[in-house]
């Protein structure tokens, strides 16, 4: 579904060039949750960000081909961005405090994206909502009254303010009679807005949010942590997109909340067999999530499979080394010896040489391909 | 429900403000000679003004003249106006509605352009455009006020008068208005007037009449919203939600939209602050294109020293100021979902509020009834004080506990230290005979600094290594900012000029024995202005050109109605802009961050009172506030003028770091330090003064740019200084009376001056700014 392939990204800095994505290889399929794994800086995000052309001004993509289903959209325009973002591929981050704009309300947030990404669905709508012919009826006996009230005044007194003002009323509430077509219930402006409503509150209802109509009135300041990630989730899927990327969903969250999160980003998954890119830097999410992992060091992919295989029987040092610093039951914990390589001069050939435990000569000077078929792995040591 | 009570709360904290103001302008009227002078008219009789001084107690003790002065101000008694003959309270009527009309023109014109050239510049972030708009808002608020409306007068108004038709000034055609086709006008507004009259002809001549003058205010305060604005948008564009936006496939327009939103935000929080500046500059602009409203009638009263006027009009623009705040404090509750409506409200607010609302009450309903109020709070003022102190002196420990005592009290000596007359021979002088001059204070502080350098010297010589390095890395960001060269190179060029001014225009003897800072007369040109002696310079073709020194170079600049060297005075006028700048931006920074980080950092109840009395001084426009001191004080001297200006600048500078103490308190590294147990003294010092100090540096930078705008605009209403004092201002006005025979440059070059002046610390504190602060680095 989405293959991206020798992906490469520069940040130009004040120091230099930053070459912070160095030939990334991705192949999701279709219906799979696919998890990247990383130290923080390894370039995931920067991966989705390059894909979603969200990137910095600093950033450039150098290199590289990406491809939604065999589409090429490295060098997409931006109106078929625009299309692509929300409707096809769905993005949740991090943070959502910092993620949801804080002056908007929920609902206000959810159905921009129902307006750009659902117009058929929302017409559709549209046409079966019946209000009935309500309007409300204080608008227009307001209008009235305020007519009736104001030409008096002005027809009876002369030369004053309060005449002036009474002038400014009348004139003002005749503009009103004209408006007031467009406040009735079935005008088709807010035959629309109630659908969109609807819409609003089903999604909502999706994430499983207790009260979803209230949630809808409220500003994100006014949820809880778990409640605003939700309403994340219910944004991105508004648009009924194909391709979720999730951006570190749970790291900001309690630990209760996470795995409440990660059920139910699972259980989404199932009921619409969408696909999810889920980044994050917890091997612990990406066992109990995934089906296929790409794990990736210094901007590169080091080792591709299936969960199962990796966390069993990782054959990248890299890998290796990262399983064994998890707390396990009967062994002993130990570390990657070093430092990850800084970006503005990373070392030549393989990119975790100076850190590996097998490296041999050529490994700083050759850089490493992917190798293999269906499981893949980046190092010169390693024999499939 | 909690909004209203938000809007209830700050009504009702306006009234201690209100009554700081006459508290302020009654301070004022004490000033003055004669006491009863407000109330007397040309015509009243030494009877007469002896039943005034009886009618309004006016030779009771203070607190007794207090009271009554305010249950006059309260029952609409606000004295006689000399200079246009009628009550002041019923002139006010007449003329606000032209100054409303002016100000809500001018505002609606910096609005509308303002916030669409804020956002297209920060979209176009550090782009050919970004810079474009940058400088041009830059300009806006760098040029004078007046100088500018003085070449939009002459350009439009009189050069080209025939093509435009534009009036040179008034507010309407008088035969128009009065005699062919008089129509009714109940507002007042003169435009809403023609619509309601249906008259195209009163509307479109209305309108003519407004155009320059609202131009004039407009792009001045549209200069301050477009920097804020743009600020704003590049704040919020970097913010998480804005990529959410993005990511959510919407249009750029709409992504603008989204950060817009929050962007307009902090904008709104200043156009109250906008209000207030619009008053202030409608003062200049008024009298320029004679518009008959209040700012026009404020420099009238000025000059005729009309004190119930001048009193009347300072109370009156602070309560449209506070009026002005108040709706946009609303507005912000109302835009800002975030906002704490209810939280806030302290003891110390309930009491001062509380307080204030009796004596109120009490003034406006008897006299007896007033004092009482007074003296039981002064009593519970002295009392509260008097334990504050004696709590206060219970809690210190040790002498190092003593500090922000000694700190105000080093302020006050550098405060005094600027005012200190050497030449006065009064007994209080003697008094203060131990505090330093200006300038030695400033070697005494280079001595204790680079004393604390010495003894600290392996560690000042092991700090020089990443400072470099750091240093290197800020002159590279300056080079990247043209507009900042540029502003240095402005700033550079006009401190040597300072420097070197014997050098550039040397004084003649008789001008050096008795003050080469004051310009000389030159008695047979007198009445007869000299064009500037290099043709390309005079805008104008070239007549005669003689000079009082050598006929050949003349005078460079050309001269004066009174025959005053243009050139020498905008020379020498640079030491006077350097010396005001100087010392009214060092005590200023000095007052200010002593009381705003000891407020800031230690909040609740010092801040609270802190506030209320900022809150007095910043609810009266800047500008008409020092003219009131200026004009009441009746003494136009340079020292005065200073006074008058820390008076009006030390509030703007005490909140801006206040809030910066405020906000840096709270920060985790702050917390943490505080956990490991540092004292407050170590965390003010170390942790919150270090972090204001790139704000600090920053605002200081600016201010030297505005300190010298007000100078010159003082200076241009007649009271900058004595009468030939060099000062920029004063020549421009000199030049102003000459502007209908086309004379020109004996106002363009000193308003240049100024311009370039103020320019040039403006681009200089804008570049410091991003350079200065560590998140801009990318």
């Amino acid at each position: 579904m989405l293959e991206i392939k020798n992906l490469k990204t520069r940040f130009n800095t004040y120091d230099g060039v930053v070459k912070a994505l160095e030939g990334v290889n991705l192949d999701v399929k279709e219906g799979e949750i696919f998890g990247i794994v990383g130290e923080t800086g390894c370039g995931k995000s920067v991966t989705s960000y390059s894909l979603m052309q969200l990137l910095p001004r600093t950033a450039e993509v150098v290199s590289g081909n990406m491809s939604l289903d065999g589409e090429d959209i490295t060098y997409a325009s931006e109106s078929r961005m625009r299309e692509i973002r929300g409707g096809e591929i769905g993005m949740i981050f991090q943070d959502p405090l910092s993620a949801l704009n804080p002056v908007m309300k929920v609902k206000d947030q959810i159905s921009e994206v129902i307006r750009l990404h659902q117009k058929e669905e929302l017409e559709n709508r549209t046409e079966k909502v019946d209000s009935g012919n309500e309007r409300n009826p204080y608008i227009l006996w307001s209008l009235i009254f305020v007519s009736i009230v104001s030409l008096f005044y002005f027809l009876k007194l002369e030369d004053s303010f309060t005449d002036t003002l009474a002038k400014l009323l009348f004139w003002s509430s005749l503009v009103g009679y004209v408006f007031l077509p467009e406040m009735e219930s079935n005008s088709y402006r807010a035959r629309t807005a109630v659908a969109e409503t609807e819409m609003v509150v089903e999604s909502l209802r999706q994430v499983r949010l207790p009260n979803p109509s209230q949630v809808a009135n409220s500003y994100p300041h006014e949820l809880s942590g778990g409640m605003q990630q939700r309403v994340m989730i219910a944004m991105a899927l508004a648009g009924r997109p194909r391709l979720l990327i999730a951006d570190e969903p749970t790291t900001a969250l309690d630990v209760t909340i996470q795995s409440q999160i990660l059920d139910l980003l699972k259980k989404l998954q199932k009921e619409t067999g969408m696909t999810i890119v889920m980044i994050t830097h917890d091997l612990g999410v990406v066992a109990e999530m995934c089906d296929r992992v790409t794990v990736m060091y210094a901007g590169t992919v080091v080792e591709t499979g299936n969960a199962s295989e990796i966390f069993s029987d990782p054959k990248h040092p890299y890998t290796q080394g990262l399983l064994s610093a998890l707390p396990g039951e009967s062994k002993e914990l130990s570390s990657i010896g070093g430092s990850v390589p800084d970006l503005l001069d990373p070392p030549s050939g393989c990119r975790f040489n100076p850190r590996c435990s097998i490296a041999k000569a050529h490994c700083s000077v050759d850089v490493p391909l992917l190798k293999g078929e269906d499981y893949k792995v980046a190092c010169h040591e390693v024999k499939l | 429900m909690k909004l209203w009570l938000y809007v209830g709360r700050r009504l009702a904290l306006t009234i201690p403000v209100l009554l700081g103001v006459t508290l302020i302008t009654f301070s004022l009227s004490l000033g003055m000679g004669d006491p009863a002078a407000p109330y007397m008219t040309e015509k009243t009789t030494p009877e007469q003004r002896d039943k005034i001084i009886e009618q309004h107690n006016l030779d009771a003790p203070l607190p007794e003249r207090y009271i009554t002065y305010l249950s006059n101000v309260l029952h609409g008694e606000w004295g006689f106006s000399k200079t246009i003959n009628k009550p002041v309270s019923e002139a006010v009527k007449i003329k606000f509605p032209a100054t409303l009309e002016l100000s809500i023109l001018a505002f609606i014109i910096a609005v509308t352009t303002a916030i669409p050239l804020g956002i297209f510049a920060s979209i176009r972030h550090n782009r050919w455009e970004d810079h474009g708009v940058r400088l041009f808002a830059l300009i806006g608020s760098a040029v004078p006020i007046f100088w500018f409306a003085l070449i939009l007068k002459y350009w439009f108004a009189f050069k080209y008068g025939d093509i435009t038709n534009l009036p040179l000034g008034y507010r309407f055609d008088a035969f128009l208005w009065e005699l062919d086709d008089p129509i009714e006008r109940p507002t007042g507004l003169l435009l809403v007037d023609s619509i309601l009259a249906g008259s195209w002809v009163h509307f479109k001549d209305a309108f003519m009449h407004m155009i320059l003058p609202a131009a004039t205010l407009g792009y001045a305060s549209m200069a301050t919203t477009i920097r804020l604005m743009r600020g704003n948008m590049l704040d919020v564009l970097g913010q998480d939600y804005v990529r959410t936006a993005k990511a959510k496939g919407l249009s750029s327009t709409k992504v603008i939209g989204h950060a817009s939103k929050n962007a307009m935000i902090p904008t709104v929080t200043l156009l109250g602050m906008g209000f207030a500046g619009l008053l202030s500059g409608s003062v200049l602009t008024e009298t320029i294109f004679q518009w008959p409203g209040l700012g026009l009638w404020t420099i009238q009263a000025m000059r005729n020293l009309d004190v119930s006027a001048i009193l009347g009009l300072v109370i009156f623009s602070a309560v449209l100021t506070i009026l002005a705040n108040l709706l946009v404090d609303i507005a912000y509750a109302y835009l800002d979902p975030r906002v704490d409506l209810g939280s806030q409200i302290s003891i110390v607010e309930i009491v001062i509020v509380f307080l204030s609302f009796i004596l109120l009450g009490a003034a406006y309903s008897d006299l007896s009834l007033g004092l009482t109020v007074l003296s039981v709070i002064g009593f519970l003022a002295v009392a509260g004080i008097a334990f504050a102190t004696a709590y206060f002196l219970s809690t210190v420990r040790e002498i190092s506990d003593l500090w922000a005592p000694a700190m105000l009290f080093g302020t006050a000596i550098v405060v005094m230290s600027i005012f200190k007359n050497p030449e006065s021979n009064s007994e209080i002088a003697n008094y203060f005979r131990f505090i330093p001059d200006f300038s030695q204070l400033v070697l005494i502080m280079l001595a204790i600094w680079i004393l604390s350098i010495a003894m600290n010297w392996s560690e000042f010589v092991s700090s020089l290594g990443p400072r470099k390095e750091e240093w290197k890395r800020m002159s590279y960001q300056f080079v990247c900012n043209p507009l900042a060269v540029f502003g240095l190179v402005i700033v550079t060029l006009l401190l040597l000029m300072a420097l070197f001014a014997p050098v550039l225009a040397p004084p003649t003897e008789a001008q050096l024995e008795r003050d080469p800072m004051r310009m000389e007369e030159n008695f047979h040109f007198n009445h007869d202005l000299q064009p500037p002696c290099i043709e390309w310079l005079s805008l104008h073709p070239l007549e005669g050109c003689t000079g009082e020194r050598g006929e050949e170079n003349g005078f460079i600049l050309g001269s004066t109605n009174k025959g005053y060297d243009i050139y020498y005075g905008i020379v020498w006028g640079s030491r006077t802009s350097l010396d005001v700048a100087v010392k009214v931006v060092f005590t200023g920074t000095f007052i200010a961050v002593v009381i705003g980080v000891i407020s800031g950092y230690y909040g609740g109840r010092v801040d609270e009172v802190v506030m209320r009395i900022t809150d007095v001084f910043l609810a009266i426009p800047g500008l008409v506030l020092a003219l009131a001191i200026i004009a009441v004080t009746n003494d136009p001297s340079i020292e005065n003028l200073m006074y008058a200006l820390i008076i009006v600048w030390w509030p703007g500078f005490t909140r801006i770091i206040r809030a910066e103490a405020l906000r840096i308190r709270k920060l985790p590294y702050v917390e943490a330090a505080r956990a490991a147990g540092a004292s407050d003294f170590r965390l003010i010092f170390v942790h919150v003064l270090p972090n204001c100090i790139t704000s600090i540096i920053v605002i200081a930078t600016m201010d030297m740019g505005g300190i010298v705008l007000s100078l010159a605009g003082l200076g241009f209403l007649g009271f900058g200084g004595g009468p030939d004092l060099a000062e920029w201002g004063k020549l421009v006005s000199f030049g102003q009376e000459h502007l209908l025979a086309g004379e020109t440059w004996a106002f363009f070059y000193p308003g240049l001056v100024i311009a370039l002046w103020a320019l040039g610390f403006y681009l200089l504190g804008d570049g410091l700014r991003d350079i200065l602060d560590p998140r801009q680095r990318d």
